[in-house]
């Protein structure tokens, strides 16, 4: 996008993230933390708005920059208040009612993981960050991230298996 | 956000289209009632200035409707369009996102987006030939919204929807007017009759009534039906 | 699986509310820079939307006069016969908007309807004059013409299909189908063929007289363009 170039003092023109493309990632990041769509959202523009303001754009790393600024502030925010750690009705959405089942099971498989575990699956495999991002995003090694998000998709299928998925 | 409207008129040679029109929008739905031929089209071209009007002003924010300030926060679906024989849905949307001034990636993103909210994820691949008259239409809605307009004007549309596509495109209308201002023609009053703010009746070029409508103010319908009684 | 899972949770994510959203972004993107739509950006976003056949045409006048190279003072008039369908198949191309419908979605988009024009023109303009200095220099080697008498042969038929073409597809009628610009095309190329053995035509002391007639047809030329460019600025007056 034209306005997602900005001039760094060298004056030197650089295409900074774009906002169109990152902010639902962004958002789904945030909600599987808060597990509340409003607080979200708010975390979400919140992540953005600290992300303009700073100065730390440098190329490669701001993929890094944005999800840590959107992780801590998730972790702020769950410091705050733990009382509306409920998950939220996942059946908004009127679709079709095999989608739905679809839908609920894979939240629910989301929800039974370990935090850390449960950010690789979103970073991978809901969000598509490249790897040498998500590396950098976590501080691992790529070795490491590989045995961990094998492991990590093993968990994640055996839980969708313990539900209704694959009968 | 403010967009308003003084004393436009558009004459042609032999007939006055629009007949010094002057009302100000705020944020919220307009609706724009009134029979064919009563200068909807003209003056809604000329809110989006594609169409020169013969006197008056039209400025958004202060900003002309010539300006490219102010097409960027334009989104316009006309009463009648056509596409390229070559485009497909996503071409469609892809094409206008690079024309509003999207880069490539900001423009996959939002087409897929909006692909979603129209309903034709699993058709954006096929030939726009192929689409029904209402899939054509939904595309013509998505286009108009890819740079979240501030200003969105609509003609006539929910001509070939069906009734549940019309139910679901008063829902997006009624959402998006939260914070955009809508304005919407058409000539069927239950189209607007529960998610306008306000409602302006145009006959033969001229305002005739315009005002706030709400529940408590009755049936739409009836008042619409009483005030073109001789038309309909 | 790997595919499955991606789509499996992607379907299941949450979506944010729209209306925040919206609201959000546009002031997002008020926010950080916001720049004018440079002539780049627009040429840019209209190049890899220019129809093939566009291209190839001028590839094949390129092709006949590489191939041509040895067969002499025929080369010319088969080549300058090409031309009018260059020219005609970009103006045709470049006016489409109206034929399909769509001058009306983009009128209103940030480049403008004119933008789009603009951006048409110059993509495929600065390709045809680099198409037409190849073509007289490579034809005019072995021609007998020598570059400018050679050059000259070759553009004038290019430019009054050129000029006939604009003409043709500012009106009603002529925006309607293809066809006024095929016409043109067929007729300026017979006409082309139709003076070849005319020899005394091309004789040395007439010559000032091409070189004088290219110089008002490329006057001409840039008339119908601006003249083009003015209907696109108040399409429905």
């Amino acid at each position: 996008m034209i306005n997602s170039l900005y001039i760094t003092e060298g004056g030197e023109r650089q295409q900074s993230m774009d906002i169109e493309e990152q902010y639902d990632k962004i958002f789904r990041f945030c909600y599987y933390r808060v597990h509340n769509t409003d607080i979200a959202q708010d975390l979400t523009q919140e992540t953005f708005l600290r992300f303009m303001n700073s100065d730390y754009k440098e190329r490669g790393e701001q993929m890094r920059y944005l999800y840590t600024i959107a992780r801590n502030l998730c972790i702020d925010e769950s410091r705050k208040a733990r009382t509306t750690d409920l998950p939220e009705d996942y059946s908004d959405e009127g679709s079709g009612s095999d989608d739905l089942i679809r839908k609920i099971e894979v939240n629910q498989a989301l929800d039974k993981m370990p935090e850390e575990d449960r950010e690789l699956l979103i970073l991978r495999y809901m969000n598509e960050v490249p790897l040498s991002d998500i590396c950098k995003i976590m501080g691992v090694s790529r070795f490491a991230l590989y045995r961990k998000l094998n492991s990590v998709k093993r968990d994640f299928i055996k839980l969708m298996e313990g539900g209704s998925f694959h009968e | 956000m403010e967009l308003k409207i003084d004393r436009i008129t558009k004459q042609y040679k032999n007939k006055i289209a629009v007949d010094r029109l002057s009302f100000t929008l705020g944020k919220g739905v307009t609706g724009l009632l009134g029979a064919n031929g009563a200068g909807k089209t003209t003056l809604m071209r000329m809110i989006c200035g594609i169409l020169m009007p013969t006197s008056g002003d039209i400025t958004y924010d202060g900003a002309s409707v010539s300006e490219e300030r102010y097409r960027d926060v334009l989104g316009y679906l006309p009463q009648d369009f056509g596409y390229y024989p070559e485009f497909s849905g996503r071409d469609f949307l892809m094409y206008f996102s690079a024309l509003k001034g999207l880069d490539k990636k900001a423009a996959r993103a939002r087409t897929e987006e909006l692909l979603g909210v129209v309903g034709l994820s699993d058709v954006a691949g096929k030939k726009i030939r192929t689409y029904s008259g209402g899939m054509k239409q939904r595309l013509g809605i998505a286009q108009a919204l890819i740079n979240r307009p501030e200003v969105l004007i609509l003609d006539e549309p929910t001509a070939g929807l069906d009734p549940k596509e019309r139910v679901r495109f008063r829902n997006l209308i009624e959402e998006i007017g939260k914070e955009s201002i809508v304005l919407l023609s058409t000539h069927i009053v239950s189209d607007i009759e529960h998610i306008a703010d306000k409602v302006i009746m145009m006959r033969s070029g001229q305002i005739i009534w315009q005002g706030p409508w709400g529940e408590e103010d009755g049936s739409l319908e009836d008042f619409y039906l009483k005030e073109f009684g001789e038309e309909n | 699986m790997s595919k499955d899972i991606r789509k499996m949770m992607a379907d299941a994510s949450p979506k944010p509310d729209m209306v925040g959203k919206d609201a959000f972004i546009r002031a997002y993107r008020k926010k950080t820079e916001r720049t004018e739509l440079s002539v780049f950006d627009i040429i840019k976003s209209q190049f890899s939307y220019i129809k093939l056949p566009v291209w190839l045409v001028s590839i094949a006048a390129l092709i006949v006069a590489i191939f041509g190279i040895n067969l002499n003072r025929e080369t010319v008039f088969v080549v300058a016969a090409i031309m009018p369908f260059v020219s005609a198949i970009a103006v045709f191309d470049s006016m489409r908007s109206r034929m399909y419908g769509m001058e009306e979605l983009e009128g209103v988009t940030r480049i403008s309807g004119r933008g789009i024009l603009l951006a048409r023109f110059i993509c495929i303009g600065a390709v045809h004059i680099v198409l037409l200095l190849v073509l007289s220099i490579v034809v005019g080697s072995s021609s007998g013409y020598g570059y400018a008498m050679t050059g000259a042969i070759i553009t004038l038929p290019y430019l009054i299909s050129s000029i006939a073409s604009m003409i043709i597809e500012r009106t009603e009628i002529g925006r309607e189908n293809a066809f006024g610009c095929i016409l043109v095309s067929v007729m300026t190329s017979v006409m082309i063929l139709a003076i070849k053995d005319e020899k005394a035509l091309f004789a040395a002391k007439y010559r000032w007289i091409w070189l004088e007639m290219l110089a008002v047809f490329v006057a001409l030329e840039c008339i119908q363009i601006k003249k083009t460019f003015r209907l696109e600025e108040y399409q429905w007056n």
